[in-house]
């Protein structure tokens, strides 16, 4: 006969064990999301249909520390959050494609672009843009940069850009450029404009 | 007897007392800064540099091979550096000395708590090679607050930002008459945006994508004799920095 206070004991371990393995049950599952999530390379969003158009990025050339303009074709929806989304998935794709001035990862991508108050752009970027992004001072600050100088060429009337990964905000892009601040697109224009 | 012992045990107590006042008195008046102040010299501003070697802890920084990280080479030449600022008598602390994480809050808080005269953060990182000088990018409006009593954590810097531009600038030009690549430009990283005092952040870049690839440890990377003459140079432009700091300027 086994003595009660044994069985409580073994039942209470029992009740632990299959509680554990169910919470690394979901935990294992969750995690397998999260990375599909990261590496998925699908396009975020529906091909926009309308008119295309002539649009100038600003690439940044991270061997020669400069910006230079160059033009391109895009998509142009009436909407400032869809034009400003198109207008950025035009300046990604350009980093994604091998060989790049300034590489990004493939997969790489614009959630979506809100325009709030007319003036404040919320670029909302996908997971592998921040995860994969290479890490360093310069190149992180570039990736920036030539995000609010692009949107600035293009839609003057975006006065201040925040930028967000996967719909929450994030303390750095991948570990040195600070995404806390609501950015100022007359100062980064200055900052890009010496680089020129 | 005991009736003439009695006036003069009260005269000595009564002499005590008045030596007692008059040496207090005496002490106060020393210390007391307005008197203080005429005799004494304006006091003079203390000159430390704090260096703030990025990253560490969980926090490596960029990983350039599966056994160098940014965290090690930012330490190692921060340690340089130290060492070059106090052969020239510079007084000279490390935000960290071993591989421990801080976050930007607790690095700015302690250079503040420090009152450095000059902040100095360490980066290395990829591409190219040289150094890439940054000062902090605040937004065109933010200006020097008229009450310094209390100052917007964020914009802490922009008092200092005008001194902390005039060092890059000096440091950039220093480092191109002495043959090395480097390009001065502002740079939203933090801690740079709330530390009171003149800040610059440093990126190394002698590290070759290709040596990186290879696998090279992070000794490797940046060459001793490398990092030796570049942490004397960067001592020299920050030593040269001194009159102008210690005056107030």
């Amino acid at each position: 006969m086994i003595a009660r206070h044994v069985q409580i004991t073994l039942t209470l371990l029992l009740v632990a064990v299959v509680g554990i393995g169910l919470y690394m049950y979901r935990l294992e599952r969750k995690t397998e999301e999260e990375m599909r999530r990261a590496s998925d390379i699908r396009s975020v969003a529906p091909p926009v249909n309308g008119p295309t158009g002539k649009i100038t990025l600003a690439i940044a050339y991270d061997e020669d520390g400069v910006f230079r303009q160059q033009q391109a074709q895009a998509a142009l929806p009436s909407d400032p959050g869809e034009r400003s989304r198109e207008i950025l998935r035009t300046l990604v794709s350009e980093y994604t494609q091998r060989p790049s001035p300034h590489p990004l990862a493939s997969g790489s991508d614009i959630n979506d672009v809100y325009v709030l108050n007319g003036d404040l752009a919320v670029v909302d970027t996908n997971g592998a843009f921040a995860d994969s992004h290479p890490s360093g001072v310069l190149v992180e600050d570039f990736t920036l940069f030539s995000m609010i100088e692009t949107l600035a060429l293009n839609m003057p009337e975006i006065k201040r850009v925040k930028i967000i990964v996967n719909g929450r905000e994030r303390s750095t892009l991948a570990g040195h450029a600070d995404l806390s601040p609501v950015f100022d697109v007359a100062t980064i224009h200055q900052a890009v404009e010496n680089l020129r | 007897m005991k009736a003439m012992s009695r006036p003069v045990a009260k005269l000595k107590l009564l002499s005590w007392l008045v030596i007692g006042f008059g040496f207090s008195l005496c002490t106060a008046l020393i210390t007391t800064p307005s008197w203080a102040a005429d005799k004494a010299e304006p006091p003079q501003k203390r000159f430390l540099v704090v260096i703030d070697p990025a990253h560490g802890g969980a926090d490596p920084g960029s990983r350039f091979s599966a056994t160098s990280n940014e965290k090690d080479i930012t330490l190692a030449f921060a340690r340089r550096l130290r060492n070059e600022l106090q052969a020239q008598n510079i007084a000279a602390r490390l935000l960290r000395d071993s591989d421990v994480q801080l976050s930007n809050d607790q690095r700015a808080i302690a250079a503040n708590t420090a009152q450095a005269t000059i902040f100095i953060s360490i980066h290395a990182g990829l591409p190219n090679t040289g150094v890439r000088v940054f000062t902090a990018l605040l937004p065109g409006e933010v200006t020097a607050p008229k009450n310094r009593l209390f100052i917007p954590w964020e914009t802490a810097q922009a008092a200092s930002l005008r001194r902390s531009r005039e060092i890059a600038s000096k440091l950039v030009d220093e480092l191109h008459r002495n043959g090395v690549a480097a390009s001065g430009q502002s740079a939203p990283l933090s801690p740079l945006n709330s530390v009171a005092a003149p800040a610059i952040a440093l990126e190394l870049a002698t590290i070759s994508q290709r040596e990186s690839k290879a696998g090279k440890s992070s000794e490797e990377l940046i060459k001793a004799d490398v990092q030796k003459s570049l942490a004397k140079l960067i001592a020299s432009v920050i030593a040269a920095q001194r009159p102008a700091e210690e005056s107030g300027r």
